[in-house]
């Protein structure tokens, strides 16, 4: 097989925003047939990126920024307003685990199901069958109906169809954070036996720590563009640093705004500080109040500290540099927000940014859960 | 064996070297099909029964108002078997298209994952439903004994006979369900379609109480003229007596289902956007 397995090259896609309204003239096929109108901002522009056989590619960015889009051009569920794509062989996404389960149906009955949707013959599924139940590790339950699994055995046995369907392109969105420890380096075997094989791999992922484990290259999508491409540790330290983190930008209250936040490093050893330096705009004379609020990815607020406004030039310009820590959290991924508010009358926020940080350390237990770092340290006592 | 390749340009995608479209289509839509029958009567306790069951309460409630109150005929032959024969086909039918109709938009999950050829999704309720009519043939064969009609080598022709029904089938399963990703009001108004087919054709009357000026409905109709048939062969022994109706409706309902499909595959890139 020659040429790369994916190549993309100028892709815009555009979606229609809004109510969806009858359009007789979208039902006319072919050049007659009216196009979706653009929306304002299309969901991709200009994307541009190749992955050759056995290769990988991450691809993170925030919510919004085109990843989902991306996922289903290379899955040829849609096809790109502008430009052109190209996939040799097989695609098998694996980014909703179970794609097809049916509740009622055994998982016997959905592994055939899944199998055929995803492109296996009915005989390579038989074949198949008894390495994709060994996989998922519920030989017991394949005769139960799948409404009757847990949500974790539903996930391991759509990761195991999906596994095993001999695709030549694997799109793999954040699942390989689905069951135990057990199981997740089981999958992670499973797609480096399939990249050596010749599978190109891309994967999606928020989990940003994990990126560099699997993939040596990373591309960041932010508003539908590529705006970072190389070598995934500098990519994601790039990303944590802000750099294209956009500022809420206030509207509120007296005008008061962040000019300029930087967080310096976005990965921080567990135990010390992370550093932010920024620039705001003072307007007249309220009492400002500088909020830190640290929080879990999902936005669960593990702390909060406030800190007065450092003194400054009198034309309402502050540069400021903060250290904030020390920072006793379990390894993973963490989210600071950074507010400048006014609490002396109302909560008042004039402006707000956050940014996404990961922390580091040793994390010799398996099956850690929890954000804060707890060490045991045992000895005998006979 | 050479990897197909899949290029997107210019809003469609083409392949080179893949397997035909049908080739792709077929082994899934066995499958899809297969799943369909299973969920429909899993956890039902009448299960496949269902399929006699049905038409026996229609038969019932229009076989007591039609036949018993209002004396309507059955063209001389025993009123059972013959108003089975036309029930069994049309409730091939009807649950072929109601279900097909929706059968896009309720598969949207499945369809916004993972690209196949998109036929497979209405046609899937047609091959369930074949099953349900293969029941029913049981219970018009019972019937036909039951009745003192009996059985004659005429039985065999039965397939062939059935293949405009089937063509059309397929045509207006995949066309509603189409249109009903772009035009939601379908969904409200495809049954009272259905139930102007029903009356229009002659399945709980015969075709002698529809006045001469109308009769032409009953040449366009494919349904008519496949039950017309169909009974001449179950009930009749006889060859059809209409063998030029069927085969233009055999032309009419292949010419529909290309038509159709070819359709559904030019809006095909458009669908995930819409669904």
């Amino acid at each position: 097989m020659t040429g790369p397995s994916i190549e993309v090259n100028g892709v815009w896609k555009h979606y229609r925003r809004g109510v969806e309204r009858i359009n007789f003239r979208q039902m006319v096929p072919g050049p007659l047939g009216r196009r979706i109108p653009p929306a304002a901002r299309p969901a991709l522009e200009d994307v541009s990126f190749s992955v050759e056989p056995g290769g990988t590619l991450a691809i993170i960015g925030h919510n919004g920024a085109g990843k989902s889009t991306l996922l289903k051009l290379l899955a040829r569920v849609t096809a790109p307003t502008r430009g052109s794509l190209r996939v040799k062989g097989r695609v098998a996404s694996l980014i909703e685990l179970g794609v097809g389960f049916h509740p009622d149906l055994t998982g016997r009955e959905n592994v055939a199901f899944a199998g055929a949707v995803l492109g296996m013959s009915q005989s390579q599924v038989r074949k198949r069958y008894d390495e994709i139940v060994d996989f998922a590790g519920i030989p017991d339950y394949m005769d139960t109906p799948v409404k009757r699994y847990s949500s974790g055995m539903l996930a391991r046995l759509g990761f195991a169809v999906a596994a095993h369907v001999d695709a030549d392109v694997m799109v793999v969105d954040e699942v390989l954070s689905v069951g135990d420890a057990e199981f997740q380096k089981r999958s992670h075997r499973r797609l480096t036996t399939l990249r050596e094989e010749g599978a190109a791999v891309l994967f999606v992922t928020h989990n940003l720590w994990a990126v560099e484990f699997v993939s040596p290259r990373t591309i960041c999508l932010s508003g539908g563009k590529i705006v970072d491409d190389g070598p995934s540790r500098e990519v994601v330290d790039r990303y944590q640093a802000g750099v294209f983190e956009t500022i809420v930008s206030g509207e509120r209250g007296s005008g008061a705004r962040f000019a300029n936040v930087r967080l310096l490093a976005g990965t921080v050893e567990a135990g010390e500080r992370l550093v932010l330096e920024s620039s705001a705009v003072i307007v007249g004379e309220a009492s400002y109040l500088l909020t830190f609020v640290l929080a879990t990815e999902d936005n669960l607020t593990l702390a909060i500290t406030a800190a007065q406004l450092p003194e400054g030039d009198d034309k309402g310009h502050r540069s400021m540099r903060h250290e904030i820590g020390p920072v006793h959290l379990a390894p993973g991924s963490y989210r600071l927000w950074y507010s400048l508010t006014d609490f002396s009358e109302a909560p008042l926020i004039y402006d707000q940014a956050s940014f996404p940080f990961t922390v580091t350390g040793d994390k010799p237990w398996h099956g850690h859960t929890g954000f804060v770092g707890l060490n045991v340290e045992s000895a005998g006592t006979d | 064996m050479t990897t197909p390749e899949f290029i997107a340009e210019g809003g469609v995608w083409r392949s080179v070297g893949a397997r035909s479209r049908l080739r792709q289509a077929w082994p899934l839509l066995v499958v899809w099909a297969r799943r369909e029958f299973r969920v429909r009567y899993r956890q039902s306790a009448l299960g496949g029964l269902w399929a006699i069951v049905q038409p026996a309460l229609t038969l019932a409630i229009y076989g007591g108002l039609l036949h018993g109150a209002l004396k309507v005929g059955s063209e001389g032959l025993p009123y059972l078997a013959w108003a089975w024969a036309g029930l069994a086909l049309w409730s091939f039918m009807v649950n072929s298209l109601t279900s097909a109709s929706s059968s896009l938009i309720n598969s949207a999950g499945i369809t916004g994952k993972v690209y196949f050829p998109r036929e497979i999704v209405p046609l899937a309720p047609v091959g369930a439903c074949s099953i349900d009519l293969l029941i029913g043939f049981c219970g018009t064969v019972v019937l036909l004994i039951v009745q003192g009609v009996g059985l004659s080598w005429h039985v065999v022709l039965l397939p062939v006979v059935l293949v405009p029904l089937f063509l059309w089938t397929a045509a207006l399963g995949i066309l509603m369900a189409t249109l009903t990703v772009f035009i939601r009001d379908l969904r409200m108004v495809i049954p009272f379609v259905l139930q102007m087919m029903f009356l229009a054709s002659p399945i709980v009357y015969p075709p002698s109480v529809l006045p001469r000026s109308v009769h032409w409905v009953l040449a366009v109709n494919p349904v008519a003229a496949v039950v017309t048939a169909a009974r001449d062969l179950l009930l009749r022994h006889e060859l059809p007596q209409n063998p030029l109706v069927l085969l233009a409706q055999t032309g009419a309902g292949l010419t529909a289902l290309i038509l159709v499909l070819a359709y559904l595959r030019s809006v095909e890139p458009r669908l995930a956007d819409v669904l």
